[in-house]
């Protein structure tokens, strides 16, 4: 069996904080804007949200919504998942 | 062998049109309860309720044996600064990975640094949509002719980018394989 985490722990923290900033830059270019800026306040604040961490989850918990529900909203708003 | 998955990762992967890699790579797929409350589009729940008609989808009861690995796991996520915040339902299926000694699907930067760094878990194996995809080239499930274009179909239907010196460093070791030409 492929021990694909065993290539992660080798990276050092500055690989990770690279990484993390990367996706962070690919989900703000992609984003559409005008949609996210059109959303009620708590909906809006969780794609912003999403943009700068990439947690599903934890966005739509603050959303209100499903995971499902966010996921289906996170790609109205055109934010990519970049994993 | 079974392979248990996070919510996030289930939902995801139920847009994919070629879905049914998943269960002909793993056989059985082991979640939590919390899928259940998280579906609600079309897609994952007819990919859902289509596992579960075919028993190919699994619902592990979160009991304090679980619990408790989970206590710990969080414990360690909180003290260590280089892993970024773990979410429940992450927590739950590295947990499930850990008891049931089988590999986990997750996306999440947190879980997947948790289970890099957390001594305990050293063994499990954390596995993404690219390393199944890359998994289900190697094991013939996709043809050697696709494994470019099944990344770009995953792409295109879940949203899904994979960054791009990953997916190189991929394809170039299916390269040097012979498995992608």
């Amino acid at each position: 069996m492929v021990k694909q985490v065993v290539r992660e722990a080798s990276k050092p923290l500055r690989d990770w904080e690279r990484e993390d900033r990367e996706a962070r830059e690919i989900r703000r270019k992609y984003a559409n804007w005008d949609f996210i800026n059109k959303q009620p306040p708590k909906i809006r604040a969780a794609l912003i949200l999403y943009i700068e961490t990439g947690d599903l989850w934890i966005c739509s918990r603050i959303a209100g919504l499903t995971v499902d529900e966010f996921n289906e909203l996170r790609i109205k708003a055109n934010i990519p998942n970049v994993a | 062998m079974p392979v248990v998955a996070d919510t996030c990762f289930i939902i995801d992967w139920s847009r994919f049109r070629r879905r049914d890699i998943l269960v002909r790579l793993f056989g059985k797929i082991i979640v939590t309860q919390y899928i259940i409350n998280e579906i609600k589009s079309d897609y994952a729940i007819e990919y859902v309720s289509s596992l579960i008609a075919s028993d190919k989808l699994y619902i592990y009861p979160i009991t304090s044996s679980v619990e408790r690995v989970v206590m710990d796991l969080m414990s360690y996520a909180i003290r260590d600064p280089r892993i970024p915040r773990v979410d429940e339902p992450e927590l739950y299926a590295l947990a499930l990975g850990f008891i049931l000694d089988l590999p986990v699907l997750t996306e999440n930067r947190g879980a997947r640094r948790l289970a890099s760094l957390h001594p305990t878990l050293a063994r499990l194996e954390v596995l993404g949509a690219i390393e199944v995809l890359e998994k289900a080239i190697i094991e013939g499930i996709v043809d050697v002719d696709e494994c470019t274009s099944i990344f770009d179909e995953y792409t295109i239907d879940t949203k899904h980018m994979f960054p791009r010196k990953r997916l190189n460093r991929v394809l170039e070791n299916l390269r040097n394989k012979g498995y992608c030409r």
